[in-house]
């Protein structure tokens, strides 16, 4: 079963999938915060508008995946953003997270410590989004 | 005061970005660590080679200079991968301020040395290597 990309039913699968990985609940054990992806929008691309996925995370366990305002994502205590094709890169494995950051295609706000000391939970988080078969709006 | 500027500014790599942010919020938030700071005048080059990026760390008293760039005549460098960079800052501190490099992280980067993933220059300038690690170290 595959899911529109960023719609309810596909964040309900990506909580499903980071609270399946054994490797995200150890890595993010002592994890406690809430982390906002933010999707720019590329009209070209069928993504007219930007929109945001915030995340309920505690203890290396996901309390709540949904789909949001980029403003509310942006609450969040950590926050990811770049555009939308950057996101498909991540989810399809051409490109890694942490990389994109270190490179500026996705922007990190937040306490920079924090994020290096769990980089293995953060890897896993995006690696999950690998495992969640997607239906994307430009394709 | 402590203050980590990027000397491109707004135009900073991200590579850059990330690495005066985690400068600046590790040493915010550590006595101990902006003590080290306050007392190291060294260029500090690193290299990323699978993102081709570098980034120079200019320490001066109270300053520090981030440059997207190798420049100047660096007293230490290190020439690394992205991954192995991101272990450097998971080495633990140990008894008397010296890096642990006998527990799991500091074992993964000792391996990173033996590999060739990791080749540091400079190593005879000790004191201002162990400086900067606990700079970065976010155990």
């Amino acid at each position: 079963m595959t899911f529109k990309a960023y719609s309810p039913e596909w964040a309900q699968a990506y909580k499903d999938e980071i609270n399946r990985s054994a490797v995200y609940k150890q890595a993010a054990a002592g994890w406690e915060g809430s982390v906002g992806l933010v999707v720019l929008a590329e009209p070209d691309k069928n993504v007219p508008e930007d929109l945001g996925i915030f995340m309920d995370l505690w203890h290396g366990e996901a309390r709540d995946v949904r789909i949001t305002s980029r403003d509310e994502a942006e609450k969040a205590d950590f926050v990811i953003s770049g555009p939308y094709s950057r996101w498909k890169q991540v989810s399809k494995k051409e490109l890694d997270a942490t990389k994109g950051i270190m490179l500026g295609q996705l922007k990190l706000r937040g306490d920079f410590p924090t994020i290096v000391r769990y980089t293995k939970a953060s890897q896993e988080m995006t690696e999950c989004t690998t495992r969640v078969p997607v239906e994307w709006p430009d394709e | 005061m402590a203050e980590v500027v990027l000397a491109e500014g707004e135009g900073a790599s991200g590579l850059a970005s990330m690495v005066a942010t985690l400068l600046a919020q590790n040493v915010e938030r550590s006595r101990e660590k902006f003590e080290d700071f306050r007392r190291l005048s060294a260029e500090v080059l690193i290299e990323v080679a699978d993102l081709g990026q570098s980034v120079t760390l200019s320490f001066d008293r109270d300053r520090c200079t981030v440059h997207s760039r190798s420049t100047g005549r660096p007293t230490i460098a290190l020439r690394t991968d992205s991954e192995t960079f991101m272990a450097l800052g998971q080495i633990r501190i140990g008894p008397l301020g010296l890096p642990n490099y006998l527990d799991a992280p500091g074992r993964a980067v000792l391996r990173a040395m033996v590999s060739g993933r990791l080749r540091i220059h400079g190593l005879r300038h000790l004191r201002t290597l162990n400086r900067v690690t606990r700079l970065f170290s976010v155990a």
